[in-house]
Formats: structure tokens, sequence, C-alpha cells
């Protein structure tokens, strides 16, 4: 019996769920910068367009199995940087962020340098980094199913 | 032997129901459960939970044979409809076979120690916030219905005789009048009313409850929970529409449009059992979360996901209780559907308020 499923016929009226959002409970990352990290990544790689509402607060809490605050302190990390705005029925619409203020610039440059010296601190030398940025870069900008949150 | 009437052939439906359902456990389950128990997808053709489910299965003819049948010919010869009732025991030896597979699964994890480098992971899908608009369109079936029993109610009601039978015997024959008023009259349609009420709150929560997804192959599971809403909340307004039909007819006796008899008792009986019977069957062939749903290969599973381990919140794998989770309906682990987080206070309100209703309406019911 357990071998023959699943069974039915597939069923036609079926949309495209969309990109998906992980969390990973064995992961050091804190839960809420995970599920930043899946928005920002869903939103650079295309899957999720501006204007999009994303689900309400309790949803994605619920389902995730996650605390109500986490959820909330992640959508708001992402409205102070720019990636959501509030919309008057209070939910959290997707944005691209106003084009790099001198702060969000210094801290994204701060942030890659923090990535590379570990690389080279890891004995990654040049070359190497290099190839594998624009290898990262063209997985990330290729809308492949359910590419969203890479939470690692 | 003393003839079988229809009343007692439908007390006997529930039986065969609990023993399809019974049988068919282990093939509704999503892939990281087995017997209520979370495990890697990749070890469900493991020998050792291959072996479980077979002896699942022998204990599950032993209880079938050896202790129902004989029960069943016994009530059959004693044949009186209200001991019918107590074959609701029979969900008892059922639930002690289920229990000896899930503590057998659980000793077996212990020991394996499965997929201890894989990923803990919860999924959710970000695109679509409102995927299940339009669902609650199935409402206007029980609707119809008590529309309609209003209509026929409100066109009788001067034509009712005075005295109006009120309670009615096991043979259909009415047993207890009242005096006609309208507190009495429309007492089938305030009972619709309350019960498609009751039947639009609960399908609006668990269009809303959460799916889960299972993060080993989040699109097949996403379009599989959808198949598997669809039919719950159509099965939830059939089963509306089937109980104010049951209601309607009941109206049509109270208000001296049909005459009660044996049959009069037996056909709402069989159209709720047998309504009960082909939503299981639904179920079955649906599985939790539509876990049977066939929806092609979306993309390869990944073995190295698996769903964060939360069986220490499950008591012997059936009632959960975990204060950090934010959920009140979860998804079952065993059998089909959602159950309660019993850590939230509104669960207890929630199963309290049903057996509370009852004795309120029966209280009323005899102050008339």
């Amino acid at each position: 019996m357990i071998g023959s499923r699943p069974r039915q016929r597939p069923s036609k009226s079926v949309r495209s769920p969309g990109p998906f959002l992980h969390v990973d409970f064995r992961s050091t990352r804190p839960l809420y910068l995970q599920l930043c990290d899946g928005v920002v990544a869903a939103i650079g790689g295309g899957a999720l367009q501006p204007g999009t509402p994303l689900p309400s607060l309790r949803r994605l809490s619920e389902e995730l199995g996650v605390n109500f605050h986490t959820v909330h302190r992640a959508y708001d990390v992402l409205r102070q940087d720019g990636f959501l705005f509030v919309d008057r029925r209070q939910r959290f619409i997707v944005q691209t962020p106003p084009s790099s203020t001198e702060w969000t610039q210094r801290s994204w440059d701060a942030a890659q340098r923090r990535l590379l010296t570990e690389g080279l601190a890891r004995g990654i030398g040049g070359p190497e980094l290099t190839r594998r940025i624009r290898n990262l870069l063209r997985e990330l900008t290729s809308p492949t199913p359910g590419g969203g949150g890479v939470a690692k | 032997m003393i003839p079988v009437d229809g009343l007692t052939l439908a007390l006997l439906i529930p039986l065969p129901v609990l023993a399809y359902v019974t049988w068919a456990l282990p093939d509704v389950a999503p892939t990281s459960l087995s017997f209520g128990v979370r495990v890697p997808p990749s070890e469900q053709e493991a020998p050792g939970l291959r072996e479980i489910r077979r002896s699942y299965r022998r204990n599950w003819l032993a209880v079938s044979l050896g202790l129902l049948a004989p029960v069943l010919l016994l009530f059959l010869l004693a044949a009186r409809p209200e001991n019918l009732l107590w074959l609701e025991l029979a969900v008892v030896p059922y639930f002690l076979v289920y229990f000896a597979a899930h503590r057998r699964v659980r000793e077996l994890k212990r020991a394996k120690r499965w997929a201890p480098s894989a990923q803990a992971i919860a999924v959710v899908a970000v695109g679509d916030p409102d995927p299940d608009d339009g669902m609650m369109l199935g409402a206007i079936a029980p609707i119809a219905v008590l529309l309609a029993t209003l209509i026929v109610g409100i066109l009788r009601y001067a034509g009712a005789p005075a005295l109006l039978p009120v309670h009615f015997g096991p043979s259909g024959t009415p047993d207890s009048y009242a005096p006609k008023s309208l507190d009495v009259f429309f007492i089938p349609v305030e009972i619709s009313a309350f019960v498609t009420a009751l039947l639009l709150g609960l399908t609006y929560l668990v269009l809303r409850a959460p799916v889960r997804l299972d993060p080993s192959s989040p699109e097949q599971a996403a379009l599989r929970s959808h198949v598997f809403r669809q039919r719950m909340s159509a099965g939830l307004f059939g089963l509306g529409a089937v109980v104010n039909l049951v209601l309607l007819i009941e109206g049509l006796a109270v208000w001296g449009l049909v005459t009660p008899g044996p049959t009069f008792v037996a056909v709402p009986l069989i159209l709720l059992l047998g309504y009960s019977a082909s939503f299981a069957f639904v179920a079955v062939r649906t599985g939790q979360m539509g876990s049977r749903v066939a929806v092609g290969e979306v993309a390869p599973p990944l073995a190295s996901r698996i769903p964060r381990d939360d069986d220490r919140y499950w008591r012997a794998g059936v009632f959960y209780y975990n204060p950090e989770d934010p959920a009140l309906f979860v998804p079952k682990r065993v059998g089909v559907g959602w159950t309660l987080n019993f850590a939230r206070p509104v669960a207890w309100v929630i199963i309290l308020l049903p057996p509370l209703f009852g004795i309120g309406l029966s209280l009323a019911i005899h102050r008339w």
C-alpha cells in the first residue's frame, strides 16, 4: 500500500505557490535574521516583485511555528532597511529600497569587507574569491523554483 | 434472527468506516511521519519501519476479526438500536493497536539516531498571501438549504396544527407535544441556522490553519495542501448542507407535512452516516495535507532538509501541547485534518463549547 502512493490524477486548478522562505532551527544564525536573508534574497533574485504583499505576521509565525515577535522583528528590520513598507491596511509590501544612501552603502561595504577578509584569512586566494562571487551572483539572479531564502 | 431495519443498518455504518480509516492510517501520513513519530522521509522504506507497518496491519486484522466480528453478531442478534451506540467503544482496541506501533517507531528512532546532520527546516510560501480566497463560496450550499427550511416554515405556519409534535421515539412516533408558538415552530430553523454558523466559522478557521509544508519538497507540498484545503472546505460545507437537509426533514415532521414512521428515523441517519463515510473515503484518498495527491515531479526532494523534531510536544503522537507554538490549529500527526494546540487557552474553550451547547439545548427543549 505504501509503495502505491500517490494514486490520484493531478489536480488542474492549482496556482504556482510562489517563492518560499525557510528557517533552519539548527543554524546558529538568529531566526529573524534568517527571515530577513530570505526576503532580501527573494527580492534580489526577482522572485518577489515590488508591490507584492507579504503574508501577515500571524500567518507567517503560525506556518513556521516561530514566535510572533520573531517575525515582527524581521519585518521591522526589513522595513527600516527599505525593503518593505506598510500600507493603509497594515500589510507589509515589498519595494525596491530607495537607491542606496550613503549609510546603506557604507554598511553594505562593511559586510562585504567582513566576508572577503574572512575568505582571505581562510587562505582562499583572490582569483578563487572572484570566481566564487561570480558563480554565486549567477545562481542568485537566475530564477530557480523555490529560489528564495537560503538559510545557512 | 430479528429482521434488521434501516435504523439498525445505519447505526452499523460507523464500524466499517472505523475499520477502513484505521487500516489506511499508515498510508495517509506524510513521508516525514510514521505512526505519529518524526522520521526522515528517506527512512520510510527501511526494513525496521516496514516491519512495524506490517505488524500494525496484522494486529488490525486480529482486532477486526477476533473482537469486532463476534461483537457485531451479538448486537445483530439482540438488535436494539440504542444498544448499537456501544459500538463506539470499538475505537479503544484500534487505538491500542496504533499505540503499540507508535511506541515501536519511537524506540526504533532512539536506537537508530536518524539524520543527525540534516537541517531542521520550516518553510512558508510568501508569493501568494491569501491562497484560499474563493473557497468560502461553498457556503452557498448549506445556506440554500437553510433558506429553503425557513421559507417552508413561513408558508406553513398559518396552516399547521395547534399541537406540534416536538419529540419522536425510536420508532418515529411522536411522544411529546407542545402548543404552537413562534418559538416552538421555528426550532428546526434555529438549530439549522446555528449549525450553519458553526460550520462556516469552523471552515473559516480551517482555511486559515497552517499546513506546515514539507521542507524537503515545498513546491509539491504547497500544491498538495491547496487541493487538500479545497476538498476539506467543500466537505465541511457539504456536511452543513446534509445536516440542514436532515433538519428540514425534521421540520416537515414537526409542521405536520409528513407522517413520521420508521423510515423517517432511518433516512436522516442514513444521510448523515452515508455522507460521513464518503467524506472519510475522500479524506483517506487525499491523504494528510494532500500527501497522496499526485502533483508531478516539480523538483526532486532534498533529503538534507527535514522538519524540526517536535516529538516531545506530542503526547502519544496524538495530543499537541506546545506553549512556544503560536498556532491554535496544527496539522494532525495521525489521521487527516487539524488538531488543537492545547497550550492555547482558546483550545479548551473550543473543546468545551459543543458539550455545553448540547446541555443547554436539551435544557431548553425540556423547558418547552
